[in-house]
């Protein structure tokens, strides 16, 4: 909130502002601190605040041009121009408080067009533009290796430290895994997942970076056991910390272990990954301590490629030279680790054409770009609409104009008047969609998205954005504004001051109807899109997720953080499911190590047995995800078991190694559904594990997914500390959560709890970008079909206001109402048509890059585009019909007789 | 404002409460604030760029001027204000047309007759 205030203040004159903004900042905190919350209370303040100063800055910058002109005038000693501009504006201000429902539409869509256009085109900004803050980026190059399929990736830390031996050909090395997450322990107990880095002592000084408080690591802390760090980033420790320098030498507990910051990182640099933040840089030697033995075994792996390389080329090298070294040196490697590395190349990239990585970059970019023509469509909406308006304003002024000429007003007096009033129009509307893009923004910036999103954004407003959508409005406003001034001070007098005097702006009838095209074209466009994410929602919610979600609870822990053996942990989590069972409206509880509609989750590579069909290259390798459940789990989400057997507690661990298979897998890879007697090898492992057991399909990712082939695993056999517990409660299942809650707290305080709600809510959340997206383009679509119909109406009382006296001729010599109705909606349906037409085509163009959030319906629904056609025609229709049946009424003879 | 001021001209309202916050003693911003909500019972708060327009203007009309303040336990870094010899003329100037009009007010029935 008190960015409000300083761009509030920023209004003001930067003289008075450094007189007296900490005093006017004081005054405001002191009133606010007193309401002691009461939310009514505060938002009359702010609103109070806000036209005070905004009546202040106007006043002040008056005196500013007053002074400035005064001078000026003295020297000259004409008549002040200062009192001219001031005579002007309060005209205007006049003018525009005459006309409130033409000056409050107009202020509406301006801001709505402004401040639509910015935050959606800040968040391109932030994600896909805005230059990185590293020193001399032509030096800096991204080092890959390979993965198997050939594509640039990512490396291991042995491969890294082979690059950075290279020391004649690069300065420096740096590398970060940036894929790591953690928990963290909140003062107020609760465990968050937050997201984390890990980065090599060489990391910020490759880039250029500097921490902005303390340090970053020492080479020391490159090796396993020293004492775990961490470098909180910019945004974190703003949002997490309140911007506290004391944050040094804190310990934060990560994932069980205990950390100590040592610095704060730079502001615009909070992570990997442009436009998201990342909450802490740590050490190397924090990998095994906080990212588990799994991850701090990496080190030493070249199996495992989890790092991204970058790294700083020394003086007269070139990114040619780099390549070249790689090449070798991928080789030899290929040569010393056959097993991991043969035929792997490594693949040297400038920084400057990399944002991200170039995996990420190719899901930017589209994304990115798909958002800025949302952006465009709602800025040429805008622009469309103030056109309308003006012209609309400026037809109906035409008589007034040439009164004024009449009695001896000049041409650019005229001019003068009406430059004023639109600028100071599109200034007012450019001033609200700033705080209107605010708002939104800072909303965004708060919004923890859900999975897979789950990663704080750093958006901001770009003052770029602002300036150019402003001077497009002002554009448009002055353009169209002055167009209806300009030709009806050139028309005859005489004429305009008659009453209904035939109209000579066939013209502009033809402007206006263009622009309606567009708008017409811009409404199904956005319909059309937001018509097939809606269909999407309804399919998702529609679609059968292979069991009842309704009296489910579902609840996930880690207890295996902290680097617990996993034998322990799960018998934490065994009890923990005891103690639940026990509880009152709980009918029973089982575990998972994956629930079900889950994003991400493990998977594993399995080889099947000779009764298997051979994929398409001959092998019997496949890839599934799996999870590890307890005996119950198939009976507490009423799974069907279609073949065999579920688990049982005789199941154990040291009995022999069984799973279960869905239908889906069992179908795809042996051709029948009974498969119970088949078996496989984990790749790798020598045991071959029996199937007994075939169970129905539940969604494994999110809602409407084709059916996958999943495996599941005794718990007792496959299971690890992180787990979900699911409960089938007889009540409402979310009355029973606190008392899961309190359960897991009796076993162990610090045990941190990941995710407890209701499976209904864990399937809702997992839809909520497509969601956000149909609500978007939803509220864009029915914004823009209620402005084109405004300017249907307009354009169609307007023209038939000024054909009055044709009409009347028409139907003086026999054409009914019929006809004389039919005719004007004939000529606007035109118009309609071409809109619709092309609003078609422009969403066939558009919807296909939606294709990855929809469920159930093709990008190009037959379906969906007819009915948004007829809706809006529909809509454009009755428009159109109502005024112009209203001027067919008119008796003819009246018409006449007042010619 | 003030630059139109004449012995005719009436005092905007905020300039005339800022002064009568200021009659005889010295006050910051903050004080002057709260001084006028609590003497209009809260009826008149002087939003943050009013308030300090005001007093600039003020000083610019040589009406108030800013001094140092004298107990040395004030807060140092607050500007504080007190009144001129030509803003106690100015203010004792309005009171005194206020007073004549509240009495003509009462003559012609607007307000009660007070008690002698």
């Amino acid at each position: 909130m008190a960015t409000i205030l300083d761009l509030l203040l920023r209004c003001c004159p930067r003289q008075f502002r450094e007189a007296y903004g900490r005093d006017m900042r004081e005054l405001f905190d002191t009133r606010r601190a007193r309401l002691r919350g009461s939310r009514r209370a505060l938002i009359a303040l702010w609103l109070r605040t806000a036209c005070d100063i905004c009546l202040t800055a106007s006043a002040e910058w008056g005196d500013v041009v007053r002074a400035a002109f005064s001078r000026s005038d003295k020297e000259t000693g004409r008549p002040s121009m200062s009192d001219r501009l001031s005579l002007d504006l309060r005209d205007a201000i006049r003018r525009l408080a005459a006309a409130p429902g033409f000056t409050t539409a107009a202020l509406l869509i301006l801001a709505i067009g402004i401040g639509g256009s910015t935050a959606i085109f800040s968040a391109v900004d932030a994600f896909a533009l805005r230059d990185r803050p590293y020193a001399r980026p032509h030096e800096l190059v991204h080092i890959y290796q390979d993965s198997d399929d050939g594509q640039p990736e990512s490396s291991s830390y042995p491969a890294f430290l082979d690059i950075a031996a290279h020391g004649a050909l690069f300065s420096r090395v740096g590398a970060v895994m940036p894929e790591g997450s953690g928990t963290l322990l909140t003062p107020s107990g609760d465990a968050e997942v937050i997201q984390l880095e890990f980065a090599t002592s060489t990391y910020f000084s490759v880039l250029g970076l500097q921490p902005k408080l303390g340090r970053w690591f020492d080479p020391a802390e490159d090796e396993p056991g020293a004492a775990p760090v961490a470098v909180v980033t910019h945004h974190a420790w703003q949002r997490r910390f309140g911007g506290d320098p004391g944050v040094l030498g804190r310990t934060v507990r990560l994932s069980g272990t205990g950390v100590t910051i040592v610095g704060v990182g730079p502001e615009g640099f909070n992570g990997f990954i442009p436009g998201l933040a990342s909450e802490f840089w740590l050490s190397i030697s924090s990998l095994g301590p906080v990212g588990g033995p799994f991850r701090g075994r990496t080190l030493t792996r070249r199996e495992d490629h989890w790092f991204q390389i970058v790294a700083r080329l020394a003086p007269e090298r070139t990114i040619q030279h780099a390549q070249a070294a790689m090449t070798t040196l991928a080789d030899r490697l290929g040569r010393e680790f056959p097993e991991t590395d043969r035929g792997r190349r490594i693949t040297v990239m400038s920084a400057e054409a990399v944002r991200a990585h170039p995996q990420i970059d190719s899901m930017i970019y589209p994304t990115a770009g798909l958002h800025s023509v949302l952006a465009a469509l709602v800025l040429a909406l805008v622009c469309s609409n103030l056109a309308n308006l003006m012209l609309a304003r400026g037809s109906a002024r035409r008589r007034e104009l040439a009164v004024r000429l009449a009695i001896g007003a000049t041409r650019a007096q005229i001019v003068r008047t009406l430059t004023i009033e639109s600028l100071l129009l599109s200034l007012a509307g450019g001033a609200l969609g700033l705080l209107l893009a605010h708002w939104t923004i800072g909303m965004l910036g708060n919004w923890n998205p859900p999975p897979p999103l789950s990663v704080p954004m750093t958006i901001a407003v770009d003052y770029r954005v602002v300036l150019f959508a402003l001077l497009t409005s002002i554009g448009a406003g002055l353009a169209f504004g002055l167009l209806p001034a300009v030709r009806s001070t050139r028309t005859d007098l005489r004429q305009s001051l008659q009453r209904d005097a035939p109209s000579r702006s066939l013209r502009v009838v033809g402007l206006r109807g263009a622009l309606i095209g567009v708008q017409v074209a811009i409404s199904v466009a956005l319909l059309a899109g937001s018509g097939i994410l809606l269909r999407t929602m309804l399919n998702a919610v529609r679609v059968d997720p292979g069991f009842d979600p309704q009296p489910i609870a579902l609840m996930t822990i880690d207890a295996g953080q902290g680097g617990r053996p996993a034998g322990q942990a799960m018998q934490i989590v065994t009890d923990i499911r005891q103690r639940l069972s026990a509880l009152p409206g709980v009918e029973a509880v089982s575990v998972t190590t994956r629930p079900p509609v889950s994003a991400f989750g493990p998977s594993t590579t399995l080889v099947l047995d000779d009764h298997a069909a051979p994929s398409a290259s001959g092998g019997r390798t496949v890839e599934v995800r799996f999870s590890a459940v307890t005996p119950d789990y198939f009976d507490t989400l009423a799974v069907q078991v279609i073949h065999g057997r579920g688990f049982t507690a005789a199941d154990g661990d040291d009995a022999q190694d069984v799973a279960v298979v869905t239908r889906t897998m069992a179908e795809r890879f042996w051709g029948t559904s009974d498969v119970v007697g088949r078996r496989y090898q984990h790749q790798g492992l020598d045991a071959w594990i029996s199937i007994v057991g075939v169970v129905g399909d539940v969604t494994i990712g999110s809602p409407g997914e084709s059916p996958r082939p999943f495996l599941y695993r005794p718990f007792a056999q496959g299971g690890f500390g992180r787990a979900s517990l699911i409960a089938r409660t007889a009540a409402d299942p979310a009355s029973v959560l606190p008392l899961m809650r309190q359960e897991v707290r009796a076993i162990d305080n610090l045990l941190p709890v990941l995710l407890a709600t209701t499976m209904a809510d864990h399937i809702a959340r997992s839809l909520a970008v497509p969601r956000a997206a149909a609500t978007a383009l939803t509220a864009f679509g029915v914004l823009a079909i209620v402005l084109a119909c405004l300017g249907v109406y307009s354009v169609v009382a307007f023209s038939v206001a000024s054909r009055r006296t044709e009409m009347g001729v028409r139907m003086a010599l026999g054409a009914t109402r019929t006809q004389v109705t039919r005719m004007v909606v004939r000529e606007m349906m035109t118009l309609v048509i071409g809109g619709l037409l092309a609003g078609t085509a422009l969403a066939a163009v558009l919807t296909p890059a939606l294709r990855s959030l929809l469920i159930g319906v093709q990008p190009l629904d037959p379906a969906t585009f007819l009915s948004v056609a007829v809706l809006v025609g529909t809509v454009a229709l009755v428009t159109t019909w109502v005024p112009a049946r209203a001027a067919a009424s008119t008796e003819p003879a009246g018409v006449l007789r007042a010619d | 404002m003030l630059k139109r001021r004449s012995d005719q001209a009436l005092l905007k309202p905020a300039a005339f409460h800022i002064l009568l916050a200021l009659a005889g003693v010295e006050r910051h911003g903050l004080g002057i604030a709260d001084e006028i909500e609590s003497i209009t019972a809260g009826a008149m708060q002087l939003g943050p760029g009013t308030l300090y327009r005001s007093l600039k203007e003020l000083t610019a009309a040589g009406l108030i001027r800013e001094v140092r303040p004298r107990e040395a336990v004030i807060d140092p870094r607050r500007r504080y204000y007190a009144l001129t010899d030509p803003g106690r003329v100015a203010l004792e100037a309005d009171a005194v047309r206020y007073e004549r009009l509240s009495r003509l007010a009462r003559k012609r029935g607007v307000l009660p007759v007070q008690a002698p």
